[in-house]
């Protein structure tokens, strides 16, 4: 008797389940639509694994999901995103590194939280940047320099660097070695600034500080910050870029308000575990210059405040080994 | 009959667990190392008090006064060979079910736990292994494959 | 709100998707939060894709309903196998499992959905009138006023240990000394990792506090059964509904609850499981049965659910007007606003009101209908619960299992929730209980990085900067007086007792 009602169970869970599935269908069946037709040679013929190293609904993950159908209408099969987050990105970046290098698992990376793991004196880890291949670059969020509106100490960049020359200043980071961190320590060293960095566990909790009023100066991201500028909660002064923010096309780079040696961002784009084939390295970088410059993927990405910076073989090497070197050049200024 | 309250022994390997920790904290970075130091000697406090009470309740029992059930608060218990035989082989078996998943996967592995513990546990009926083998796997797989898109491991032997 | 906007509202309610996708989102979060190791983030992340082609309005309403729904839908596994189906249902199992052993598991079921329907409609109607001064005052906290809150939670240790109050903060430490582990945030250095790389991210909550409470509970459930241990089958003719009496005795502990739940969500840096830890110590501190708690009486369930369902209200306050999230499945949630094209600020309440306030009636909404289907699916989920634990045992097994795995995709996972259903065995069997390592897994890290932000917030004089702060004067107080409250009391009882003795003597003198 009691064996039947939990099966009466499992059949109204079942049931609202259905309810569930016919929301999902009409996203799920343009992939499956594709699995017939095959491209050149017999890769891929299987679904491909992304391993997304954070958890789901980051802004890795976000950008993964938004990546995803416009991936598998141009690689013909299906692509899941399997989050495995934990250990600061490295659960997931290891098992990338260490996965069969057949092509069938590709994983996100980002700078310079990669670098900043593998560099970290205190962790001895075996994995590099040459433990991967890099595919192609997703999106590059530059750095910006923010302010509470109501602070009157200073109203420009300009005031700010000056101020913080003489006076220490608090400034918000999302861990040691995050890229918001070295642009405040990149700043101290080039123009002696005393920007004190204050440690949170991501850019909403720097906002929230910076809003209010408790920490001086907020270091994020474009992406991070331009919704609450646009809104007159905070104020960004200057972005970190060689060019001018699309997002922000008002606001002064630091090169142009006259500090030219500091530039900061974070990117992230797809690599596979090293040993891959170049003919199916080959395959995954066309289908992703495909879809990553897909103009309906660049449009959502700007919806989520993203500027999507395509970059492949050795320019996304190259980028990604000068992030490399800014990692090493300033390891000794982090107080690890 | 020499017979000792466990608290004595619960705190002895308090402060083997304490000792133990306090020497991975020696060569970490001082600020790092704070919190840890200072959690490490309230435990090492606590343990202090707990011996004591131990003590106290040690010399209790040996005296035989009042009741022993005072001794023994909620579901706290004497530790015993009876008392722990099962529980114990239930932990074995779990461990024994998460090794087979390694080399199985998943839900090969799961209808042989639920067989498993049906079975040890004396149950005759088939109906009862049938609905709730069946069951289950249909549930965890229509709820984690299909809905949530979690890749469930499949073992080695099948990759 | 004008007459105009309001038909607007209903007009984007009433539509046949927008129903449905509410009524999915409720079904579909009481199953996720009801399983351990699918959460209400998880379930909100994965779904937020899926929102891309539904209307806003509909999209919307779905992700907030299963946020809700799923807070709820961990109660009813925690109350009824001892196993939370999310952090934050944690409390409610000390008193709800108590409830069910007694055969009461049908009226605990009751009270939870009455709870936690009432506690998401008050967070709802706080988000509906007063958001934009709400989510003012959440920005008054930072790092100094996090330390105090996780200290102040803390304090909670001291009430749920039971004789041994030795014991019940050795149990807290424990669990503080876990919250260490991992790479520390503020230096980079890595603590007690023992060269695991999973374990550089710290030792996971979810699968930890599954060993904690659910391994342990079956490992209990095989010891050798003696005459006294025997418990009563969960009634499943039980009444569901509490009766007026019991709602008159109730209702104030919910409505305090709800009030705590809104406020603590509204925290960036708190959640629902902190919300919930803080409802049930305040409702044991109003009520003058102190004693009672802990042994399944109602206030102890409807304290922490109506608190966890304010919590998704509070949350959304920051969320929408900020743009800051208020728990980690509101982070999720701004995904989903920035992929409808809504940024987070004052647009939404003047350029999309007609989208916010439908979203937000549908919030207030989805909390009715959840109450309706729990209700409804009360006497079910015992009737499912109450089979022979020979066979409830090994599916609790393969749910744990797989909700370790589920939640990071780690089998490493699953070995950290052996391992501490193994710990949570043995320490339940010596006087130690599990609920305070799970409160110092939370509260300790919040505790630290706020400690330890302010000292270099205070810039060098950290004692001014604690008492210039007007909050962190009103936590300080409201510490001690949780400290020393329970301490006075004792006192004033012994010193009673000893008049009553005193006056017994002179009697039969």
């Amino acid at each position: 008797m009691k064996t039947k009602s939990i099966f009466q169970a499992l059949i109204m869970v079942v049931f609202s389940l259905v309810l569930l599935v016919g929301c999902n269908g009409n996203e799920e069946s343009s992939a499956k639509n594709g699995n017939d037709q095959e491209s050149s040679g017999d890769y891929p013929n299987k679904p491909i694994n992304i391993i997304v190293a954070y958890a789901a609904g980051g802004g890795t993950d976000t950008g993964a999901r938004i990546l995803q159908p416009f991936l598998e209408e141009e690689l013909g099969v299906s692509v899941n995103i399997i989050n495995k987050a934990g250990g600061g990105g490295w659960v997931g970046w290891g098992e990338l590194a260490n996965a069969e290098p057949d092509g069938y698992t590709l994983g996100f990376i980002n700078t310079p939280n990669l670098m900043t793991g593998y560099l970290n004196p205190n962790i001895e880890r075996k994995e590099n940047l040459s433990s991967f291949v890099p595919l192609a670059n997703q999106v590059s969020d530059f750095g910006a320099i923010a302010i509470n509106p109501d602070d009157d100490r200073f109203s420009n960049i300009k005031e700010l660097i000056e101020y913080a020359k003489t006076h220490e200043l608090t400034a918000t980071s999302t861990g040691v070695g995050s890229d918001d961190h070295y642009a405040s320590l990149k700043l101290n060293a080039k123009y002696g600034t005393k920007f004190v960095p204050v440690h949170n566990s991501g850019a909403a909790d720097s906002k929230a500080q910076v809003l209010g009023g408790h920490t001086d100066v907020l270091f994020a991201n474009v992406g991070e910050t331009f919704t609450a500028h646009q809104n007159g909660e905070i104020k960004i002064l200057a972005t970190m870029s060689e060019e001018r923010s699309e997002f922000l096309p008002d606001i002064p780079t630091l090169a142009e308000a006259g500090y030219p040696d500091v530039y900061s961002w974070s990117a992230r784009g797809l690599a596979a575990p090293s040993g891959i084939s170049e003919e199916k390295v080959e395959i995954l970088r066309e289908a992703l210059k495909k879809a990553i410059t897909n103009p309906d993927h660049i449009k959502k990405m700007k919806d989520m405040g993203l500027a999507v910076n395509f970059q492949a073989g050795q320019a996304y090497m190259d980028l990604l080994k000068s992030d490399e070197e800014d990692v090493k050049e300033l390891i000794d200024l982090v107080e690890w | 009959m020499q017979r000792i309250h466990q608290d004595i022994y619960v705190s002895i390997i308090m402060f083997l667990v304490s000792i133990f920790l306090y020497i991975q904290t020696l060569d970490m970075n001082e600020d790092a190392v704070m919190a840890p130091r200072y959690l490490l000697y309230l435990l090492v406090f606590f343990a202090v008090l707990i011996v004591i009470g131990g003590i106290r309740k040690t010399k209790k029992m040996r005296a035989e006064v009042g009741d022993h059930n005072e001794m023994y608060d909620g579901e706290e218990e004497p530790l015993t060979g009876k008392l722990l035989k099962s529980p114990m082989i239930t932990l074995l078996a779990v461990i024994a079910y998460a090794v087979v998943i390694k080399f199985l996967g998943f839900f090969p592995a799961t209808v042989l736990f639920i067989a498993g513990f049906l079975w040890a546990l004396k149950v005759k009926d088939w109906k009862s292994y049938a609905f709730t083998i069946v069951g289950l796997n249909l549930f965890i797989y229509l709820v984690f494959i299909l809905q949530l898109n979690v890749q469930l491991p499949k073992g080695i032997l099948f990759e | 709100m004008n007459a105009e906007l309001f038909s607007q509202v209903l007009g984007n309610l009433f539509t046949l998707q927008t129903i449905l996708a509410l009524f999915a989102g409720v079904v579909g979060g009481i199953i996720v939060g009801s399983l351990p190791g699918l959460s209400a983030t998880m379930a909100v992340a994965l779904l937020v894709p899926v929102t891309f082609g539904l209307e806003p309005v509909a999209g919307l309403t779905m992700l907030a309903a299963i946020y809700t729904a799923a807070l709820y839908g961990g109660s009813i596994s925690s109350i009824l196998i001892h196993t939370p189906g999310t952090p934050a249902s944690a409390a409610t199992a000390l008193d709800g499992y108590q409830m069910t052993k007694k055969g009461l598991g049908a009226k605990a079921i009751g009270v939870s959905t009455v709870s936690s329907m009432i506690g998401g409609f008050i967070s709802a109607l706080f988000l509906l009138f007063l958001a934009p001064p709400l989510a003012k005052i959440s920005l008054w906290f930072s790092s100094p006023e996090y330390f105090l809150i996780a200290i102040f939670g803390l304090t909670i240790i001291g009430s749920l240990a039971g004789k041994s109050m030795a014991k019940g903060l050795a149990s807290g430490v424990i669990g503080l000394l876990i919250g260490t582990v991992g790479i520390d945030i503020l230096t980079g250095y890595p603590r007690f990792t023992f060269g695991s790389t999973t374990l550089q991210g710290g030792v996971a909550m979810v699968p930890a506090m599954i060993g904690l409470f659910s391994l342990s509970q079956v490992m209990m459930q095989r010891e050798p059964k003696t005459k006294q241990k025997k418990l009563k089958k969960a009634s499943i003719s039980g009444r569901v509904l509490p009766t007026m009496k019991e709602f008159k005795r109730i209702f104030k502990t919910i409505i305090r609850s709800s009030g705590i739940g809104t406020f603590v969500g509204m925290l960036p840096g708190a959640g629902g499981d902190i919300g919930s830890w803080v409802g049930y110590n305040e409702a044991k501190r109003f009520s003058k049965n102190k004693d009672k708690f802990g042994t399944g009486i109602i206030e102890g369930v409807a304290a922490p659910e109506s608190a966890n369902n304010a919590v998704t209200g509070g949350a959304l306050i920051p969320l929408l007007t900020l743009g800051i999230p208020g728990s980690s499945t509101t982070a999720v949630l701004l995904g989903g606003l920035l992929i409808q094209g809504l940024q987070p600020g004052h647009q939404l309440f003047t350029t999309h009101a007609g989208v916010t306030y439908s979203v937000i009636f549908g919030f207030l909404l989805a909390n009715i209908l959840m109450g309706i289907i729990g209700l409804l699916g009360a006497k079910f989920f015992v009737k499912a619960s109450s089979i022979s634990d020979k066979i409830l045992g090994p599916i609790i097994v393969a749910l744990c299992i797989v909700g370790a795995y589920a939640i990071n995709n780690n089998f490493f996972d699953v070995w950290v929730m052996v391992f501490f259903g193994f710990i949570g065995y043995l320490m339940r069997k010596i006087g130690f209980h599990p609920a305070p390592v799970i409160l110092g897994m939370i509260l300790g890290p919040i505790a630290e990085k706020g400690f330890r932000q302010s000292l270099v917030l205070a810039k060098g004089d950290l004692l001014s900067y604690y008492f210039t702060r007007p909050i962190c004067l009103i936590l300080i107080i409201l510490i001690l007086l949780s400290v020393l409250t329970p301490m006075v009391t004792k006192l004033m009882k012994k010193r009673k007792e000893q008049k009553m003795n005193l006056g017994d003597e002179e009697n039969l003198a």
